[in-house]
């Protein structure tokens, strides 16, 4: 019986192309998607289903969209938290809540597109920090792959053109979003925040779409 | 003019315009001002989103920047000039294309 793993879908080039290789390895993917606005827009939104449909063709999965909110979390911990942990908190809670999702899906994995160092907070310590959070066990199959090789592989599938289509950026994201977080660190600053009732509600709000784009239970 | 500039953010997904003064805002003063303009608005304490039916949604930051949600620089300068008079008191008296002629408008469709 094939493994099963929740593939978190941001609608960058990364985590479609993570999904292809477990795909390809024989993972049975089910795709999970925190919708940032307002911190992104309705184009950024778009590219999650889009994607999730060319990955259905490529690999022959049908794969169920999960889409939890997430902007309402990233104003608590604006508000709350330390300016600089921005993008480790809201990693930690996205890891979290999907986790919470594939499980409740019965995914054995959680999963996504990071690689190292391709933002400036993609960093082993930053990682380390947020794997503490997550009930189930994180695979990061691009984890060593470089940029070019990324979007070599997502051109090849026809992720790429999707990927790289308008969609404003992460407007919250920090100056200085800090690159070496320590697990003492993040604990405290999720602390400043309701981190397990944040993560219970989004996972509450939390809804599924088919392929077609229709509510899926 | 009360902007200096109009361009596309850096991932070129959206579209920047700065003030030509720089400035200081307390966001939940802004906030407060920003809703009796009849915008709906969330806080994020070092950033707000505002949105209402006649502009494309806003982001305004502490220093003045705002970030406007549409590609087209006409729009992004009406949204910001709404918002940013909504939030300083500062009202915008030069039209787009005023900002077109003195070559103000660094994105696609300010070509003077």
């Amino acid at each position: 019986m094939p493994h099963k793993v929740g593939m978190l879908i941001s609608g960058g080039i990364d985590s479609p192309v993570a999904a292809y290789m477990l795909a390809r390895q024989g993972f049975d993917l089910v795709a999970i998607n925190l919708d940032n606005r307002p911190f992104t827009d309705d184009n950024q939104f778009e590219k999650a289903p889009a994607l999730i449909r060319k990955l259905s063709e490529v690999t022959g999965q049908d794969i169920k969209l999960w889409v939890a909110p997430h902007g309402a979390n990233q104003v608590q911990f604006a508000r709350k938290a330390d300016r600089h942990m921005q993008c480790v908190l809201c990693r930690r809670m996205m890891w979290s809540v999907a986790a919470e999702i594939a499980r409740a899906e019965g995914c054995e994995f959680i999963a996504t597109g990071e690689s190292l160092g391709q933002v400036a907070s993609q960093t082993l310590p930053n990682i380390e920090s947020e794997n503490a959070a997550p009930s189930l066990p994180m695979l990061r199959p691009l984890i060593g792959f470089d940029k070019m090789d990324i979007e070599a592989i997502a051109k090849r599938i026809g992720t790429y053109s999707i990927s790289t289509g308008p969609g404003a950026c992460c407007t919250i994201v920090p100056d200085k979003p800090v690159t070496n977080a320590t697990l003492l660190r993040t604990d405290a600053e999720a602390a400043k925040v309701d981190f397990e009732g944040m993560k219970k509600r989004a996972v509450q709000e939390a809804f599924a779409y088919d392929l077609q784009g229709n509510p899926a239970v | 003019m009360i902007f200096r500039e109009i361009r596309p953010c850096r991932t070129k997904g959206a579209l920047e315009v700065l003030p030509t003064e720089p400035v200081d805002l307390q966001l939940d003063t802004v906030e407060g001002a920003l809703r009796s303009a009849k915008f709906e608005v969330v806080n994020a304490s070092i950033l707000v989103v505002a949105s209402r039916g006649d502009i494309a949604e806003t982001t305004l930051y502490e220093d003045g920047r705002l970030l406007v949600k549409s590609l087209d620089p006409r729009t992004a300068h009406k949204s910001a000039a709404r918002v940013f008079e909504a939030a300083t008191g500062t009202p915008e008296t030069s039209g787009f294309e005023e900002y077109v002629a003195a070559g103000r408008v660094k994105a696609k469709g300010g070509a003077p």
